[in-house]
């Protein structure tokens, strides 16, 4: 212990004139510490420098100044060791490096598919970045990058995120006790941010991968401006595609097409000591053309799909207890399509785009956290338009104008710790404005259909919704606690899947004239314990979900060409899903890691499903694990592996057969009534840090996707023997990876 | 890593490689059905098919499905003042090759027909309206992007309002039978007034005219039949047009979500249909 009453000198110089200021402190007086402590917080602002140097340890002969330890690794956290039990509302903060060492597939690192890992949450099926939290639908998850709300966050048809993880600082995930300030979907957040450092120097990061490679570079401009950038594109048809028909793969594949690409830009401004203002651009498009269509006299078939986002962001610090963020950001979303299908050129458009404005207060009153602040959204969506030179007329050809909606939130929330209890209250208020243009349905007394158009801006369907929110913690000592959470959300905003796999053809629907908004109450509570010096993790989550107004497109693809108001081609049903999770975790040591377990239940009821009876929704798994670990090996090679498994997924399968028209029909069973195989891999990782060369450091990956090459079905389906073999009925299960060793190159300066 | 781990590792990934799935279900939940396919057009006596659903793991080739043929039932049908039981017979010309026709009772336009099937102690039932003939107004042909070829265009006036839908088929002289064209046109009820349509000839892979795709050849002869029927077959028929999720090898984009909108009643499936049917012949110019 040093004794600070002997000890304590300090110096402090004016940069300008070096003029030096020498004051000793004879004895321990509050005020002149107070004073000394006072300048050091002042001195950097009147941009002076500090200097403090301990001149003799009373506690030991020799100055400490000169004692060297041999540390063999420090580890620098943001996050404290007993967050777990002593959080509030805030979710899980996924550390990005350590997702940076998971496995990766084709050396992509994809930080939305480590969310797969965590428990709660089910990815839709093979290779899908898709996410269905607590037996929720993949639209009703809000995933926010720099607070923009991003509606379609995947490449490859799901299998890789949007998201580069170079241009990542923090990325957090919440499942249950969703704050207040926090709306709009009823399952989690994932809240991304880019980095809010300026850095001292410039940085590239580089990654080389076998079908994508990807670059970002950091630049300071000067102490309080920063620019980056980031790229990434892939050359899947170009090099990777013809190397496999090289390889005998399949000569179709050439015919083939896929690449995609995103591109990050942003700055990070500290205006002064009180404002910073930062800006963000994303771009990112799929483009997509696959042979095997024409068997369904789809020709010509390319398809392309992409997300455009710009955010301005702007952080006040009004005082020391307060800090006002505003946000202004647009966010566009569209799909193209377009195919030769009997002989006439067809294009099916579909998009979404969305402009936010917000505001939000966070202000520290005595023991009281709060966050208040005001939403204001500008919703267009085009849920799709077919043009086409076909002279068919069931192929409506007068384009909709699609379906406009305004909305304003307000919401507040007040955190506060009182003795063990930790209580997060708090309210959102909503009101949603369906108006024109919007193109209706008019049945006249003879039954007969015409189309008119709503005129613009006349108010058409008006929703308000109250949304209380309630999260409490109760420490029962220094290591456990229990959790309790309740919640009421509504979610406008609808993507309604229309096929069974990644293609984005899903129909962006708000609520509206003949939607209704969904709604869903969501309870949790749980056992949070730390042990071994907080080394370990554990805990045990119980939850229930119930889901109001939950929409299935109900229509053939056909459907699609013929239907010209969407909305009208839908089911609406309820839903309740329940469950729980065991999770454990090891922070500390060579080996860390987590294992995740779940037991669930998801059930949906439509009147038009199943006879309306109850039955399992689509995304039901019954047992989910997850299982990761790191382990370091040595200073420069670290092996990671993850191991997942869940029950298949629910499926639609046909009971039997007849004949009519000459067409063998297939019979159906009960909606969902089949299970698809369970869905298990292996994943392994090898990163390897190379010496540094100069300022240049590089790790060499090898990842190894499905170690064990299991099946995992992507899609079911039936088909029968061609017209020389004897008609089979045949089940075909489609899988996409079989295992799949990858090797990148990761270069950072 | 210890030779022993190496080796619990390897049988490890072994035994979870042995787990790679056959896509293999048990179905459970089979129950028989009596399959009804029934027609009756304007000017044609009634004709029905009648079998059982097969179960799944029944490959669907013609020897087995004879199998599932009902050949003992009393098929009636009825327009409210005359009844019919139909006679069974064996045709093979067609398919299926066992089938129940009228001799008497002949469809006409506007009338309301009633179809019984009784068989094995269960009865199901029927009804479907043929409604008033729209006919053809104009047969016409444009250019194909093959220059031999003709892609052939019907116009027809449609009675908004009347709820009817068109199933359109075509018969080249080379061809042995009538072929569909793969839309059923109003399917919506959506049009009125005068509207165009092109239709495409959809041969079998067998059919000599297989080759002729899409399109009509210049100067053959071809036949047009035109049926029009009600709102409750335009239901089931859509649910069997093309990329819908009931056909064989139709659901690879999407599952289905309900089943086809039957007309016969319980435990009967299927469609009891009455057709406005017009016939046409045209030489592709």
């Amino acid at each position: 212990m040093i004794n600070h009453n002997k000890i304590i000198q300090c110096r402090g110089y004016h940069l300008c004139n070096r003029k030096q200021t020498k004051r000793s402190l004879p004895g321990f007086n509050i005020k002149w510490l107070m004073l000394c402590l006072l300048m050091l917080w002042i001195l950097p602002c009147l941009n002076l420098q500090a200097q403090t140097r301990i001149l003799k340890d009373t506690t030991d002969s020799s100055s400490i100044t000169r004692k060297i330890f041999n540390i063999r690794q420090v580890e620098v956290n943001t996050r404290k060791a007993d967050e777990h039990i002593r959080a509030g509302a805030r979710g899980v903060a996924l550390d990005i490096d350590e997702i940076k060492l998971l496995p990766r597939l084709a050396g992509e690192t994809d930080p939305l598919k480590a969310l797969q890992f965590m428990g709660g949450v089910s990815q839709s099926g093979e290779a899908s970045s898709g996410l269905y939290v607590r037996g929720g639908n993949n639209d009703q998850n809000l995933i926010l990058f720099n607070g923009s709300p991003i509606q379609n966050p995947t490449h490859v048809l799901g299998i890789f995120s949007v998201f580069n993880p170079d241009i990542i600082g923090r990325m957090r995930f919440i499942k249950s006790g969703i704050p207040a300030e926090y709306g709009g979907r009823l399952s989690s957040v994932v809240d991304i941010n880019a980095s809010n450092i300026i850095p001292e120097k410039i940085t590239v990061d580089a990654t080389l991968g076998l079908i994508s490679s990807r670059l970002s570079v950091h630049v300071p401009v000067s102490r309080k401006l920063s620019v980056y950038g980031s790229a990434r594109g892939s050359y899947l048809s170009s090099i990777v595609l013809p190397m496999l028909t090289r390889l005998g793969v399949d000569t179709v594949l050439t015919e083939n097409r896929y690449e995609f690409y995103d591109l990050n830009a942003g700055f990070l401004w500290q205006l002064n000591s009180r404002n910073r203002l930062s800006g963000h651009v994303y771009a990112g498009r799929d483009d997509i053309a696959i042979h095997q269509f024409k068997s369904y006299n789809v020709g010509d078939n390319k398809s392309g799909w992409g997300n455009k986002t710009a955010s301005l962001q702007l952080q006040t610090g009004i005082s020391g207890q307060t800090t006002l963020n505003q946000l202004v950001s647009l966010s566009v979303f569209d799909v193209q399509t377009a195919f030769n299908w009997f002989n006439a050129h067809q294009q099916i458009s579909s998009g979404f785009s969305q402009f936010l404005y917000k505001a939000d207060v966070a202000q520290l009153v005595s023991k009281h956290n709060l966050r208040y602040g005001l939403e204001c959204y500008f919703h267009r969506a085009n849920p799709h338009f077919v043009s086409t030179d076909s002279v068919l007329p069931v192929i409506p050809g007068e384009k909709s104008p699609g379906i406009y909606a305004g909305q304003v939130v307000a919401f507040f929330r007040d955190e506060w710790e009182t003795g063990n209890w930790l209580f997060n209250a708090g309210v959102r208020l909503n009101t949603y404005q369906h108006f024109g243009p919007y193109r209706d349905k008019l049945v006249d007394a003879q039954n007969r259909e015409s189309y008119f158009v709503h005129e613009r801006g006349k108010w058409l369907k008006n929703y308000t919704a109250v949304e209380p929110r309630f999260f409490s913690r109760y420490l029962l000592n220094n290591f456990s606690s229990l959790k309790f959470a309740a919640g009421r959300h509504v979610q406008f905003l609808n993507q309604i899947p229309v096929t069974n796999f990644g293609i984005p053809a899903d129909l962006q629907i708000p609520a509206g004239l003949y939607v209704k908004p969904q709604y869903s109450w969501h309870l949790s509570g749980g056992y949070f314990l730390n042990t071994k010096a907080n080394a370990w993790e554990m805990s045990a989550e119980a939850y229930y979900k119930t889901l109001e107004n939950q929409l299935e497109f109900n229509s053939s693809l056909s459907g699609i060409f013929t239907n010209s108001i969407p909305e009208h081609g839908l089911l609406t049903g309820s839903g309740w899903t329940y469950g729980l999770e065991y999770r454990l975790k090891r922070n500390a040591g060579r080996l860390t890691g987590w294992f995740n377990y779940q037991l669930a239940w998801s059930y949906r009821q439509f009147d038009g499903l199943n006879a309306g009876k109850p039955f399992l929704a689509h995304n039901d798994r019954r047992h989910d694990i997850s299982l990761a670990a790191f382990y370091q090996l040595t200073d420069r090679l670290e092996l990671s592996g993850v191991f997942v498994y869940a029950t298949g997924n629910r499926l639609n399968l046909p009971l039997s057969w007849y004949i009519i028209n000459k067409q063998i029909i297939l019979e159906y069973g009960r909606y969902n009534a089949f299970e698809m195989p369970p869905y298990h891999r292996l994943d392994l990782s090898l990163t390897y840090r190379l010496k540094d060369m100069g300022k240049m450091k590089s790790e060499l990956n090898f990842s190894v996707y499905n170690v064990y090459n299991r099946a995992n079905p992507f899609n079911i389906y039936f088909q029968t023997g061609n017209q020389e073999e004897s008609q089979k009925i045949k089940l075909y299960m489609a899988y996409l990876l079989p295992v799949v060793p990858s090797v990148s190159w990761k270069i950072h300066w | 890593m210890s030779m022993k781990t190496m080796t619990y590792l390897i049988a490890l990934l072994m035994v979870l490689q042995s787990c790679n799935p056959e896509p293999s279900f048990e179905i459970r939940g089979y129950t028989e059905k009596i399959i009804v396919e029934g027609c009756i057009e304007s000017g044609q006596y009634p004709r029905v098919f009648v079998s059982l659903n097969v179960p799944l793991s029944v490959d669907p080739d013609s020897v087995n499905y004879l199998n599932y043929i009902i050949r003992v039932a009393k098929v009636t049908v009825s327009d409210g003042s005359q009844t019919e039981v139909l006679m069974s017979d064996w045709d093979k010309n067609a398919f299926p090759p066992f089938s129940y026709r009228g001799t008497s009772l002949k469809g006409v336009p506007g009338k309301t027909y009633t179809l019984k099937v009784e068989t094995g102690g269960y009865t199901v039932e029927g009804k479907t309206t043929i409604p008033g003939a729209t006919g053809i107004r104009q047969i016409s042909v444009v250019p194909s992007p093959q220059a031999a070829l003709k892609q052939l265009m019907l116009t027809m006036n449609i009675i908004p309002g009347r709820k009817t839908s068109f199933r359109i088929f075509t018969l080249k002289k080379k061809s042995r039978e009538y072929t569909e064209s793969p839309f059923l046109y109003n399917s919506e009820f959506n049009l009125s007034g005068v509207q165009t349509w092109p239709v495409f000839a959809s041969p079998e892979k067998e059919d000599p005219a297989f080759s002729e795709g899409n399109y009509f050849a210049s100067g053959d002869t071809i036949m047009i039949k035109i049926a029009e029927i009600d709102s409750t077959s335009t239901a089931f028929f859509r649910g069997m047009s093309l990329m819908s999720a009931n056909g064989i090898g139709k659901n690879y984009f999407t599952g289905e979500k309900e089943a086809l909108k039957s007309n016969i009643t319980s435990p009967g499936f299927g469609i009891w249909w009455g057709g406005a049917v017009g016939y046409y012949q045209y030489v592709i110019p």
